[in-house]
């Protein structure tokens, strides 16, 4: 695959005697949604972990965009363009909403100490800047009535939308979404995945997602890959993973059929 | 009826009590300012500042004194030193858990405090190091000199001036900093360094700017604490001035550089003003009764009011 963004390879990780991942291989396309599903223990997050540098490999390679990931730091990895949400969401309680969001931004000279003494004007003027780009996707998300309030006080669902909403704001290339669908009403994630389908038409962002709910798997993501017990055991358009017998031996059950 | 318990009033009226009082006030907001820039607003918990401050007036002390600095060159470079220590501290050790980055801290403290004791060569060991505020002395008399003629014979009415000014520019810069992108950064590590980092912030090296921060006002508050008693001694470094200094953080409220000062000022009024309690005890019963009256002030502002006296409850409520 020429047009491919990540490329997982044999990835290993061991937690004492457990292999968590067991030699994990597979692709994701550049502008695709993938969709990873597969039994509880079979690896996702963990592989999501080493994908993002929350943890390293103990043998495998991540390639991302053409460069290895292996062993570099999660925030490096993020700055790459490759950036993640978290199963249970990570909203920065205590702040507010807004500042969630412009936390996120990058390329913030007021980040840096020297920068905040030598640079006054120059952070001043990105914060602008920012705060715009974050009002106007707060607005887009539904979110702008709830800007200054702490994002403590946003029911399980409008964090979940904050949390795509601020991943955003990093100007990803390619957007991890650790069950996205998890907790959240009908309604609104509905909602989430017009954002992600939007997202991905209009900016080419690379979508990959862990989800259990199998209408969405099967409605929504161009490609399916289905791990169990560490590994990847099918992976393809998400009809053929369906019908697949490992898969419904190992995941789906005779109920699905 | 004679009373069985009486505050002598005399002392409290007294300008000598008061300045007493304030130039500790004082010395310990900048070394809280240091806990509240970790704790309250980084989410790290320091229990080695004292070490901190130890680290600062000793090298202060003994650049003048043994290497025979100036006053003024030493100031900036023991300030530096502090600073160094604590990233050379922060750097194995903040990847650790919060909980076991206290434990590495507070014997951090214990490990300066031991050295102190017993490089007796440099830092004089229980004999103290003496000698290292003669450039002081000279400023303080300019500054006595401008002062009132009625002021005049209150020798500590100059250092008690510099601490409150330096207190009110560290608290000032602290509040810039804190304000800035550089310091939501901060308080996102505090709520969530996993959520920080998947953001692409560099968590590590925040800490560690924390830290050397905290280590510089820690070093700073020691250089005050050194001009107060002229005399550097290994028990003024005790863990236990850490944990006064948590104490007043959290009396002034968790994330509130303003309640610091706050904090302080009523924790010294409280700990010299129970000096003077008039029991049938012993000195030592007495002394020992005035932490008990400082611990009961405590318990009774965490149960009724938790987040102190300046702090937001909404953060403590929200932060699950």
């Amino acid at each position: 695959m020429t047009d491919e963004l990540l490329r997982v390879e044999e990835v290993v990780k061991r937690f004492g005697g457990v292999h968590a991942v067991d030699g994990a291989t597979f692709a994701v396309r550049g502008g695709s949604i993938t969709a990873l599903i597969g039994p509880n223990g079979a690896g996702k997050t963990t592989l999501f972990n080493v994908v993002t540098g929350f943890q390293r490999a103990d043998r495998g390679e991540v390639v991302y965009d053409g460069r290895t990931v292996g062993g570099r730091p999660a925030h490096a990895i993020a700055r790459c363009g490759m950036v993640r949400t978290f199963q249970i969401t990570k909203a920065l309680a205590a702040m507010p909403v807004i500042d969630n969001m412009t936390l996120a931004a990058p390329r913030q000279p007021g980040e840096h100490l020297a920068g905040v003494i030598a640079r006054p004007y120059a952070a001043r003027k990105r914060e602008k800047a920012v705060r715009e780009r974050a009002r106007e996707l707060l607005a887009r998300y539904g979110l702008e009535q709830k800007a200054d309030d702490y994002a403590g006080t946003l029911s399980g669902g409008q964090r979940k939308l904050l949390e795509l909403a601020r991943v955003l704001m990093v100007e990803p290339r390619m957007v991890l979404l650790d069950e996205p669908m998890a907790g959240v009403n009908p309604t609104l994630g509905g909602k989430l995945l017009e954002h992600v389908h939007a997202l991905r038409e209009q900016e080419g962002t690379t979508f990959l997602l862990i989800e259990h709910d199998m209408e969405v798997v099967m409605g929504h993501s161009d490609r399916v890959i289905c791990m169990a017990q560490g590994r990847v055991i099918a992976d393809g358009e998400p009809e053929a993973v369906r019908s697949d017998p490992r898969v419904i031996d190992a995941y789906l059950g005779g109920a699905a059929r | 009826m004679t009373p069985v318990f009486a505050v002598s009033l005399d002392a409290l009226t007294s300008a000598d009590f008061w300045i007493g009082v304030g130039v500790l006030a004082g010395t310990y907001t900048i070394f809280t300012l240091g806990l509240q820039l970790n704790v309250g607003f980084t989410g790290i918990i320091n229990f080695g500042q004292a070490g901190f401050m130890a680290i600062g007036a000793y090298s202060m002390g003994i650049l003048v004194v043994r290497a025979g600095w100036s006053l003024w060159a030493a100031l900036p470079a023991a300030t530096a030193i502090a600073m160094a220590a604590g990233v050379l501290i922060g750097l194995p050790s903040l990847r650790l858990r919060a909980d076991y980055f206290a434990i590495v801290t507070i014997a951090f403290a214990e490990i300066v405090r031991y050295v102190a004791q017993n490089a007796r060569g440099l830092t004089g060991g229980n004999q103290g190091l003496l000698g290292f505020d003669d450039q002081w002395l000279d400023v303080s008399d300019t500054i006595l000199g401008w002062l009132p003629a009625s002021m005049q014979d209150q020798f500590l009415l100059p250092l008690l001036i510099v601490v409150w000014v330096t207190v009110a520019i560290l608290t000032g810069l602290l509040m810039l900093l804190q304000r800035s992108p550089w310091g939501r950064v901060l308080r996102a590590i505090r709520e969530d360094e996993d959520a920080a980092r998947a953001l692409g912030k560099n968590v590590l090296a925040y800490k560690l700017q924390s830290i050397a921060l905290a280590a510089a006002l820690g070093a700073i508050a020691g250089y005050f604490l050194a001009l107060n008693l002229s005399f550097l001694s290994p028990e003024s470094f005790e863990p236990q001035f850490t944990f006064i200094g948590f104490t007043i953080l959290i009396l002034g409220g968790l994330a509130n550089y303003v309640g610091v000062a706050l904090g302080s000022l009523i924790m010294w009024t409280l700990l010299e003003a129970t000096r003077f309690i008039d029991l049938p005890l012993a000195a030592e019963k007495v002394a020992a009764l005035r932490f008990v009256i400082v611990g009961v002030a405590l318990i009774l502002l965490v149960a009724f009011r938790p987040q102190g006296l300046l702090g937001k409850r909404q953060e403590m409520v929200l932060r699950d």
